[in-house]
Order: C-alpha cells, then structure tokens, then sequence
C-alpha cells in the first residue's frame, strides 16, 4: 500500500556531467566514461536507499535524450544534427534509415549493475515505441504504425532480457501519447507487443496535455499501472475518475520536478488523501510527477525525503501497512 | 496561352544553427548572454550575422522567394506577444502535434500594438540581396488560439483585436517596402466553423494595403473549407500537401481564381521527396489552373529538420522549379 517510487531519471553529479563533455569532445575514452557512469548509478540507488523509497530505479545516468538513447543502441538508426525543441534548446533525433533491430543489450547493463546495489527492487525503465516513433525522423518504413510494431518488437526484446535477468518492475514510458489522442490504439497496439508474455509488473508514464482526450480510452493500455502528475493540476484529474473508475494501479505524482521549492509533508499528505476518495490505498504508488534529471541532486533528495517522511505519517495514521 | 511559371519560395523559419565551426553560433551566443559573458550588443551581432548568413544561404541555393529565416523568433506567437502591451508570457505549450514548445502569451488587458516585431529583420534582409525577401505574420485567429484569454474572454473579440494589432504590423512592413506578406493561420486547419472569422481578421489586416498577400495554412486540413478559402481576400493560398494527402484533392477539385503555393516538400520529415513525384502533382494543378502562377516551398517552416536535412530539401526545391519551368 502507498508504496514510494520515482519516475526514472535522477539528476547526474557535475563529474559526470563534466565527463559526458569531455567524452563528446574526444578528450576521455569510452571506457573511462563507463566507470564514471557505473559509479554515478551505484551512488544514486544508495541515496535511493537511504532515503528509503520502496522501488529504485538505475537513475539513467548513461542517458541523455530518452529516444536517443534507445535509438543509439539500436540497428537500423543514425542520429541527426541538432534540431531545436524550445527557446535556444537544442536536441538530436534518431532518423531511421534501416530495419529496425534490437543487435545488443540496452537498459541491460545499468539496471544489473544497479539490483545488485540494493536489496530493494531496481524498476528496469523503457522508452515505449509510440514515443520512439514520434519524435524519429522515418525513412524507412512506409507509415507510422509499421515504424511503431518494428519499434515494439525490438523493445519487446529487451523487455524480455530485464525480466530474465529480475526485474520485477518494468516501465515503458509514453510521454508522446497525448500529442495525439486519435492515435491511441496504435500506442495500446504497441504497448502489447512490449509486454507480451511478461510476469513482470508493467508500468507506463504519460505526460498529458488534455487529460480528457485520452481518458478513459488509457485504461485500454495494457499495463498494470499508469504513472501521471498530479501536480500541474491540483489534482483535478480525480474530478475524471469520479465520473468513470479507474481501474488499474496508479503512479501519483505528488512532487513538481519544475520547481525548486521543496514540498511540505502536509501538502503531499493532502493529495493522497484526494486521491484516496476515488481510489484504493493498495492502487496508489506514490512519486514525484516526472524525472527529476532538471533539478539539483540537493533538489532531488529534500523533495524525495519529504515525500517518504509524508507517507511514512500517513501509513500510520490511516493504519495502513 | 503562356505556360505556368513556378517560383521557387521558403516558407518562413529556417535552421538557426548550421554545421560550419567558422559561423557565428547563435547557441552559444545565447548561452554567453545569460551567462554575462557577452553584451546584448555582442548577441545582436550574432543575430545579425545569423540572418546574413541564412538569407546568403537561400540566395545561394537559388531560391526566389526568401525569408528573414525567423532567426531571432523563439516560436510563432512570442515575437508578436512581446510587442503587444496587455500581454504576458506564459509556460511552454506544445505547438499543434509537433515535439516543439512555444510559450503561451496570456492576455491581462486590453491589447495595443506596442510596435513592428519584424520590420527591423526584414529590412535587414531586404538589404543583404536582391531576391525577393517576403516577412511573415502569425495570422490573428491562430494567435488568439495559441494564447490564453484572460481578459476579452470572447474569442472573437481576442481575434479581431488582435488583426487590428497585426494590421499595424503589416501597415509597417508595407512602409517598409514589403511587396508581399505571408500570414500563417494553421488554427483554421482545426477549426473549420470559424473560417469566416478568419477571413474576417485577414480582412481588417489587409484592406487597402497594396502588398501582396499569401495566406499560409499548414499541419491539418483544408479539405472542408476550400470552396470558402478560393474568396479569401488574398492574392495566393500556400497549402501543406504533406500534412493531410487529402488537401491535394482539394487543390485538384477545380481551377482556382488566386495562386497556389504548394507545400510539397516535407519539412518535418528528413526523407528526400523523389523529383519525379513532385513534377507529377506540379503538372496535374498547372494542367487545372492554365497559366497562373504557382509557388512551389516546404509545407511549413524549416527549423523542424536538421540543418543538412533543410539544406537538401531546398535544393530539391529549386531543382524541381528549375526543371518544371524548362519543360515543354
């Protein structure tokens, strides 16, 4: 019941940061990179521990863009210049160019490296192949939906080695599903083809634009839980479960990763409690809204501490175990 | 009768950033701004140069029609925004389905027009060549869209204040010597019930001004509104073909009584058009509308797509031109 847990990324320490810099610029090796990856990972789930959140996460400290990654790793994709997204923010898209495979382990290694850190259960963290598809230049395929299935079925894959090598918890996540509602039963289409025959506990994170456009038709998705903020809208998105049921696990969002303000334990008290009129203690997964990787690692532990602290009351008021 | 002649044109934005280490990088100019590590005169320099160099480039690929590139715009609404008192800037929103942000203006009191977002880049460009640069406004009823309305709380009245504003900012550009002004309404693509209120606010913009005017709608469709879109008060429609395949149907139904411009190149996909495909369909709406003019661009701005990628596909745009206008 109420168990804590946190959405993926986590913020990296200025040595890697200033590592992944010199990395680019040819000054270090690849190998050097890794171990100063591997230590940041190992640093984050024991501050994850520390903290005392439930289910950790690897904190994708070898992550940069979230479809880049993927799209790096991948056979049948190059990554493009660099394309502006906001302001004098800029990133790089995969393109694809060729059939789309899975050739080598991708979340594989970091999430091995981070289970065998802790004995808490290390949440393995997927881009889902809607999102990929979305925010790739196609060149290859002749639509978006084959783009999406060739997508789903690499993911599949590896979806399949996480579970092999423990993970108990499995997020593919789906920012990219509210940018078009009318699509949504190809990203359900999709999302089948990722968790096929898993025993793992499947999760998906949306961010929405227009919670309407997407609800109820995103209780479709066949995932055992979905993960959405809760923050940015006071929580009116209980007003929609009040009119229809929300009938799977729920990851609520509880902490505003935009803002440097830390939260106070009675405001995250007060959410859960809203969210407890419309669902059961034992669907609700407490986190913060997004990845955390935009705020200090400061930031990151006050808000995840407070967090914890206001569960940890709430449980024990409410007599929950 | 004289065969139809294609003019090669852009569509408004253009890469800010390109792949040669000597240019001026706006990025990183931007960056050493907020970090105090230049004045503002250094940054204007950057942009200056910027827009030398990007109008220098679209010169250089032979287009005909060129544009400003939009170098100094974050997104569609915010250069119009800041110049338009009673207004504030708000978060970052998703622009129509696009992995792209623009921040959303917010209205907070009545509008007035505080002065020209793109006479100063326009003449700046106009003054680096001799083709034929067109400036670019967002259209009032896709700006009252894109913003919130925490004043007027009429629709309607928001648009049509704000084609009051933009009729200035066109008024200037006419004075500037601007003989032609693109105005991107992509909302209509959306919203098909208000294509009279749009037509409206084009109206108020362009009433006795004696620019030429393209009205640009991208992203969705023009399927449903055509027969109203062919009475616009304006000299060309520029049309996505890309967006939604059904658009072209429409193009086809019958022979318009304005220019067309066509946008059959996507700019949101870096995938090479074949020439052959273009010529086709450039073939098929001349067959329909003998003689007149066209004007043949990527469906919307091309910051969507890498630099090389932009480049590539304006070179296959004038190459098609340059071969549509040998043919016999």
């Amino acid at each position: 019941m109420l168990l804590t847990t946190t959405v993926g990324s986590f913020p990296k320490p200025d040595y890697l940061v200033s590592a992944r810099n010199k990395f680019s610029r040819g000054e270090i090796s690849a190998e050097e990179l890794l171990e100063l990856t591997r230590q940041a990972t190992v640093e984050a789930v024991k501050l994850q521990d520390n903290i005392g959140l439930d289910i950790l996460v690897d904190g994708e400290m070898e992550r940069g863009d979230m479809a880049t990654f993927f799209a790096e790793k991948m056979k049948g994709f190059k990554i493009s210049g660099l394309v502006r997204s906001y302001g004098n923010r800029y990133y790089r898209k995969p393109i694809v160019i060729d059939k789309i495979e899975r050739a080598r382990p991708i979340a594989l290694e970091m999430f091995r490296l981070a289970q065998v850190t802790t004995k808490r259960p290390i949440k393995a963290m997927l881009t889902g192949p809607y999102t990929m598809c979305d925010w790739s230049f196609n060149e290859f395929y002749p639509n978006r939906r084959a783009l999406t299935l060739a997508l789903a079925q690499a993911l599949h894959e590896e979806a399949v080695e996480l579970e092999a090598a423990g993970a108990k918890y499995i997020q593919i996540d789906e920012p990219a599903l509210s940018t078009r509602p009318e699509e949504i039963d190809l990203a359900i289409e999709a999302m089948g083809v990722v968790v096929k025959g898993l025993q793992a506990k499947t999760i998906t994170h949306i961010c929405y634009g227009r919670f309407d456009a997407i609800y109820p038709g995103v209780l479709a998705m066949p995932v055992d839980q979905i993960d959405l903020e809760m923050t940015n809208n006071g929580f009116a998105l209980l007003e929609a479960f009040k009119k229809h049921k929300f009938t799977k696990e729920i990851g609520l969002g509880v902490i505003d990763v935009h803002s440097h303000l830390v939260e106070t334990k009675e405001q995250i008290k007060k959410g859960i409690l809203k969210a407890l009129e419309v669902l059961k203690p034992e669907q609700i997964y407490v986190d913060p809204d997004c990845g955390l990787k935009t705020r200090t690692l400061a930031e990151a532990e006050a808000k995840l501490r407070v967090m914890v602290e206001a569960v940890k009351e709430l449980k024990a008021e409410l007599k929950l175990t | 009768m004289a065969k139809a002649i294609l003019y090669s044109a852009a569509s408004g934005s253009y890469p800010k950033l390109c792949d040669d280490p000597r240019a001026v990088n706006l990025r990183r100019a931007l960056s050493r701004f907020d970090k105090g590590e230049i004045t503002s005169e250094g940054l204007e320099q950057a942009y200056r140069d910027t827009i030398a160099r990007v109008v220098k480039e679209q010169e250089q690929a032979g287009l005909d029609i060129i544009t400003d590139g939009q170098i100094r715009w974050d997104d569609l609404v915010i250069p119009f925004a800041r110049k338009i008192e009673g207004m504030e800037i708000g978060g970052l929103t998703r622009f129509f389905d696009n992995n792209f942000y623009y921040r959303r203006p917010r209205v907070v009191s009545q509008l007035a027009f505080k002065g020209s977002a793109t006479v100063a880049d326009f003449q700046l460009a106009s003054s680096l060549t001799r083709r034929l640069v067109k400036p670019v406004i967002v259209g009032p009823y896709t700006f009252a869209q894109l913003s919130q309305d925490d004043y007027y709380r009429d629709m309607e009245k928001f648009t049509l204040e704000a084609a009051g504003i933009l009729r200035l900012e066109a008024a200037a550009l006419d004075a500037a010597g601007a003989k032609l002004l693109q105005i991107d309404e992509p909302s209509l693509c959306f919203n098909h019930n208000h294509v009279d209120l749009v037509r409206e606010g084009i109206k108020i913009i362009t009433e006795g001004l004696s620019l030429k005017i393209v009205l640009c709608l991208y992203f969705g469709s023009v399927k449903g509104i055509w027969e109203k879109l062919l009475e616009f008060p304006v000299s060309v429609l520029a049309i996505d073909l890309v967006s939604d395949p059904a658009n072209l149907e429409a193009v086809l139904q019958e022979a318009a009584p304005l220019e067309l411009g066509l946008g059959l190149v996507d700019a949101r996909n870096t995938k090479l058009e074949r020439e052959d495909e273009i010529m086709n369909v450039l073939e098929r709406v001349a067959a329909l509308n003998k003689g007149s003019s066209m004007y043949l661009s990527p469906n919307c701005g091309l910051e969507f797509l890498p630099y090389e990628s932009a480049k590539k596909k304006l070179d296959l745009i004038v190459s098609v031109t340059r071969k549509f206008n040998r043919r016999d």
